[in-house]
């Protein structure tokens, strides 16, 4: 047992002080806050486009209206003089302006406006010495069509204060119910978010197999292992690395956690306000983003313990089952070569329900997803789907568990006899039939 | 009390037996040469000695008890395939394999300290194992095997790829730790490496036991009846020898001959010193490295018979 915790205390510790790991770990839920905050930040802490604009307006009819449609960026002026002539303006005055190197305060634009205004199809121009940004041209783009919308609503015989009370504004508000009562879900968000969190736990049983199967290579490849071995037996050998590589994702895991929970309050704290205000305007184009900002927002503030709880525990029995049998690949083969026919078939079965993925997903609780949530092989990654898209029942969550703790208690066992074998095999690649007999060979 | 006993040992794998019904008893501060071609069966032997394998029949015996578990950390093993963590820092590499054996932390970092010193790598003591020249490694690689020394040292090949000075050291540490009643079992080809350390050796081929002999009695059953004798004038055209001896070779002072088996060097020197003055009189004596070649090419013969 003490030189199962010295190896363990080895491979934890030069491991998790490794840069790249430190890098990694924190790294990661900065940038996933930043991807998540950054509507939010960027409405707040960066100013918008301010145009005073120039329009012309050769029907005599739309500047009225869009006069009151003002806003403070974007501020309307009226005039008459041709578009040549203001075109020659506006670039001598920002050359000007730039080699006296001083900053206007508004930029300016100018806005020609259709002449025919009965059509369905109007276009209108809008010039400036820079490229607009998507989200102004949009508001300016919606300001226009409102604003020519009820000019012919208004030629048709309705006053103004009838378009406005016969405005709607709906919002679509679903929820889910079970015997715990109704909640608050967006399916939309249910989905995406089953998808992020068993592609994560892919990645993470993947990443940390390679990584076990690498360092079990490489005492192979060094030739390391037959000193280990005639210090340690092979079987605490590779449970100590085993358990020490789980013991480093775990370790990820927690502060990924903790940091991102750590993030979402001190962002909810300071971007709450941005947050709140999604939609000031129904022409601002970032109010969707900022309203999924939002509610992704609220999903992580009241996550589920139980579903961290669920995802540590799925992590770590896939990561058990499918890294002993990496590991058992690297004891068996003498290079990197060598092990990628035999990482393919391991690989599929963790692939399967990756492409099945959204099938499943198409009916979270149908019996394609009830069964592939049971299956040891499949349940880490579908289950977890499963989980964050409907209320799976306590049975075949259990049912699941159990399933999964005996196909990775097998696991363990044929990789364990591999092993004990394979880690002093050197030479040719052993043939599926060799495994095979390792398998079954006493000691 | 033997340090090591090995009853009747067999390990066979799926192609061949590796090791076939071997005994041999080692005694301490003994330097014990294990011999064989390529193949014999030398590294089946070890690996089970060591415990990385199990026989299938027979009995290991170390102090007097079953070889066990707790016997791992009373033995030294080096294999012929080096192998350290590239990694890691020498002197990390070194205090974890030595923590493995058993030894506390403190204790093992004052050896690593002692050891590196000794074999003048005290400045690479932080460097990473993948810095080091091949010798070096070699060399942080036999004190991660030694430094906290073992009744038993089991050494694979230790001077392959070492240069004469290097090779030095590490032979002074196995003639000091031979006076200390640790026991090495040493394990190469190099003939002249066994005739310079052992004291006993075990031939092995085919995984059966040819010889386990102490190195002296050895030779002197080997040493054949034949003469080298050097006169001081030159050997003339008529020189005779008596009708018993068989003359082999004749140079200018020069001869070589055969006795038959029932005369001695008595009858020649005899003779000889009646007519002659005599410089030399030397009976041939064949290295270690003709005797394993007889062995095994008759060990073969039997074989095919």
């Amino acid at each position: 047992m003490d030189k199962f915790w010295i190896i363990f205390e080895r491979e934890y510790t030069s491991r998790v002080l490794k840069k790249t790991f430190l890098i990694f770990t924190i790294l990661t839920p900065i940038l996933f806050s930043l991807l998540m905050f950054l509507p939010a930040i960027a409405a707040k802490y960066f100013e918008n486009e301010q145009y005073e604009i120039k329009v012309i307006d050769p029907s005599g009819k739309i500047f009225a209206s869009l006069k009151e449609r003002e806003e403070n960026d974007m501020l309307f002026v009226a005039t008459r003089e041709p578009l040549e002539k203001l075109q020659k303006e506006l670039v001598e005055f920002e050359k000007k302006s730039k080699e006296r190197g001083t900053k206007t305060e508004r930029d300016i634009g100018i806005l020609l406006l259709p002449e025919d205004i009965s059509k369905k199809q109007l276009s209108a121009s809008f010039y400036s010495t820079k490229a607009l940004s998507i989200k102004f041209e949009a508001k300016l783009s919606k300001t226009l069509e409102k604003v020519f919308y009820d000019h012919k609503i208004i030629n048709m015989g309705l006053s103004p204060q009838q378009i406005s009370e016969a405005e709607v504004e709906l919002d679509l508000v679903t929820k889910k119910i079970s015997e715990k009562g109704e909640e608050k879900t967006s399916a939309a968000l249910g989905y995406v978010f089953a998808y992020l969190m068993s592609f994560l736990n892919y990645f993470l049983i993947f990443i940390y197999g390679s990584i076990l199967m690498q360092g079990v290579l490489e005492e192979k490849a060094n030739r390391i292992m037959e000193v280990m071995i005639s210090s340690v037996r092979p079987l605490p050998m590779m449970f100590a690395k085993i358990l020490s590589i789980a013991s480093v994702g775990l370790t990820q895991l927690f502060v990924w956690i903790i940091l991102i929970a750590l993030i979402t309050v001190i962002g909810g704290l300071t971007l709450g306000d941005t947050l709140a205000a999604s939609s000031v305007s129904d022409v601002d184009s970032s109010a969707e983003q900022r309203e999924i900002a939002q509610k992704v927002l609220g999903a992580i503030q009241s996550f589920k313990l139980s579903y961290i709880l669920y995802f540590l525990f799925y992590f770590l029995g896939g990561y058990l089952l499918y890294g002993s049998l990496f590991a058992a690949i690297g004891a068996s083969v003498d290079e990197m070569q060598d092990s990628q026919q035999f990482t393919t078939i391991i690989s599929i079965p963790v692939i399967i329900p990756i492409i099945l993925l959204s099938g499943i997903m198409n009916n979270p609780s149908g019996s394609l997803a009830f069964w592939f949530s049971i299956i040891p092989l499949f349940s880490p990654i579908i289950m977890m789907a499963r989980m964050a898209a409907t209320e799976v029942p306590l049975w075949e969550i259990l049912l699941s568990m159990i399933l999964l703790i005996l196909g990775t208690a097998g696991a363990i066992w044929v990789a364990a006899r591999i092993y004990r074998v394979g880690v002093l095999m050197y030479g040719k690649k052993p043939t599926f039939k060799e495994l095979g007999k390792w398998i079954v060979t006493r000691e | 009390m033997n340090l090591l006993e090995v009853q009747g040992v067999t390990k066979a794998y799926a192609s061949k037996v590796a090791v076939d019904n071997v005994s041999f008893v080692l005694g301490r501060g003994t330097v014990f040469g294990l011999l064989g071609p390529n193949g014999a069966g030398k590294t089946s032997l070890i690996r089970m000695i060591t415990r990385i394998t199990f026989p299938d029949a027979g009995t290991i015996f170390f102090e007097g008890e079953t070889l066990s578990e707790k016997h791992q950390g009373k033995i030294g093993y080096m294999p012929e395939e080096r192998g350290l963590y590239r990694k890691m820092k020498v002197s990390e590499q070194i205090i974890y394999l030595l923590r493995l054996k058993g030894i506390a932390q403190k204790q093992a970092a004052e050896l690593c300290d002692y050891w590196l010193e000794r074999f003048e790598l005290g400045k690479w003591k932080n460097n990473k194992v993948q810095e080091l020249s091949k010798g070096m490694q070699q060399k942080v690689q036999f004190i991660a095997t030694i430094a906290h020394e073992p009744p038993l040292l089991i050494l694979d090949e230790p001077f392959s790829g070492l240069d004469p000075i290097n090779a030095q050291l590490i032979e002074d540490v196995i003639r000091e730790f031979s006076q200390k009643a640790i026991s090495v079992i040493f394990s190469t080809h190099r003939m002249e490496q066994v005739e310079e350390f052992c004291n006993r050796i075990l031939l092995i081929n085919d995984g059966r036991v040819l010889v386990d002999e102490d190195i002296r009695v050895l030779r002197n059953q080997f040493r054949k009846n034949i003469f080298t004798v050097e006169l001081a004038e030159p050997i003339s055209e008529d020189f005779q020898l008596p009708p018993e001896v068989t003359l082999l070779e004749k140079q200018n002072y020069l001869f070589k001959a055969s006795l038959p088996p029932h005369l001695d060097s008595r009858y020649l020197l005899y003779h000889l010193a009646q007519k002659f003055s005599i410089v030399r009189f030397e009976q041939y004596t064949p290295s270690l490295r003709e005797i394993f070649i007889e062995f095994v090419n008759s060990s073969k013969a039997t074989n095919s018979n």
